[in-house]
């Protein structure tokens, strides 16, 4: 596993033996992740075999068709892209980075150390379930590492493969970093509790 | 323990750097295009038998590659294949628009501003431009691409 510059200082993400896929080489996780919103033909078929999950409850208070979802889709990695950048440049002044990205746990309010986190789109859209998710490990309040991102149509990420793979992303990069000295906040306490 | 992390993540930093911030991109164009894309492989879905993407480029006479890269997301939609698509899906370009939608209008209007600059290198008046750019541009003002057409010609 390497890890990738996408904004100097400030974003990273990795890359490993999965990334690449057959003739399709990538940058990093990221640009993968990215490559594939902003496919027509991928987004397009995902939501053809995914239709199902609009109409599940998840969806009940906002529902959205799959013609509004596959746009939407589009145009919320547009918006992730732009805000992502402007995020970054910020972070260079000083306003950290955690504005964009939240704990991926919607019940924790404050970051520990190796948080495994959350970003989505600002754009205005008519069904206000935003579909897109970014996924990082933030390493520090200014230092995200983005393990990639996911078409999210249900509430929990092990509900559908797409965001399950997304999770255990997330979980293989944490323990790399750990296996490579770097300390999450539990085997800090771990420690000291010794 | 913060710094230290962070002494040790940039240990683990390989120094290469992706391409991803490298292109500016032209959001609102490439979110209309967008949304022509996914009405085309509506179309190409629904067709009957279904229509392979070569087949598609056949019709609107351009290469498979570059019907390929469009389908993509690789390649922008030019204002020349729109109205290729248009012809041959025998759809009227609005109708590759959700009429539905709010931004509609919008839409038009932007398409029509790209055709105009599209069609328009030989004007040189200025004032022909912003009056047809300012010009209130209704869906219903335009039927088909043959009104555009005949509209650009009538400032020209």
């Amino acid at each position: 596993m390497e890890f990738i510059t996408i904004f100097d200082k400030v974003l990273y993400s990795f890359k490993d033996a999965n990334t690449d896929e057959g003739e399709q080489i990538f940058d990093s996780e990221w640009d993968k992740t990215y490559a594939k919103w902003m496919d027509h033909t991928y987004v397009y078929e995902f939501m053809e075999e995914n239709e199902k999950y609009l109409s599940s409850p998840y969806f009940k208070k906002f529902p959205i068709t799959k013609q509004e979802a596959r746009q939407q889709i589009y145009d919320e990695a547009l918006n992730i892209k732009l805000i992502l950048k402007e995020a970054c440049l910020n972070a260079r002044s000083g306003m950290p980075l955690d504005h964009f990205f939240k704990p991926l746990n919607n019940n924790e309010s404050s970051f520990k150390s190796l948080a495994t986190t959350k970003g989505k789109s600002l754009i205005k859209i008519k069904s206000k379930t935003r579909l897109l998710r970014v996924y990082a490990i933030r390493i520090d309040a200014n230092v995200f590492v983005l393990t990639g991102g996911a078409i999210k149509l249900v509430e929990f990420l092990k509900e559908h493969n797409e965001t399950y793979t997304e999770q255990l992303k997330m979980d293989r990069v944490r323990s790399f970093l750990n296996e490579n000295g770097i300390a999450d906040e539990d085997g800090f306490f771990e420690l000291i509790c010794e | 323990m913060k710094n230290d992390n962070l002494k040790k993540f940039n240990n683990l930093i390989s120094g290469k750097k992706s391409s991803f911030f490298d292109n500016e991109e032209d959001v609102e164009w490439q979110s209309f295009s967008a949304k022509i894309i996914f009405k085309v492989l509506d179309f190409m879905k629904k067709s009957q038998p279904p229509l392979k993407q070569n087949e598609l480029a056949n019709l609107i006479g351009v290469s498979p590659q570059y019907v390929n890269k469009l389908l993509k997301g690789k390649e922008n939609l030019t204002l020349e294949t729109m109205l290729k698509l248009a012809k041959t899906l025998n759809i009227e370009l609005y109708e590759l628009l959700d009429s539905t939608e709010k931004s509609n209008t919008a839409d038009i209007n932007m398409a029509m501003s790209f055709m105009y600059c599209t069609f328009s290198t030989s004007l040189t008046s200025q004032s022909i431009k912003s009056t047809y750019l300012k010009k209130s541009l209704k869906p219903e003002t335009y039927h088909s691409e043959k009104d555009i057409y005949n509209d650009i010609l009538i400032y020209k």
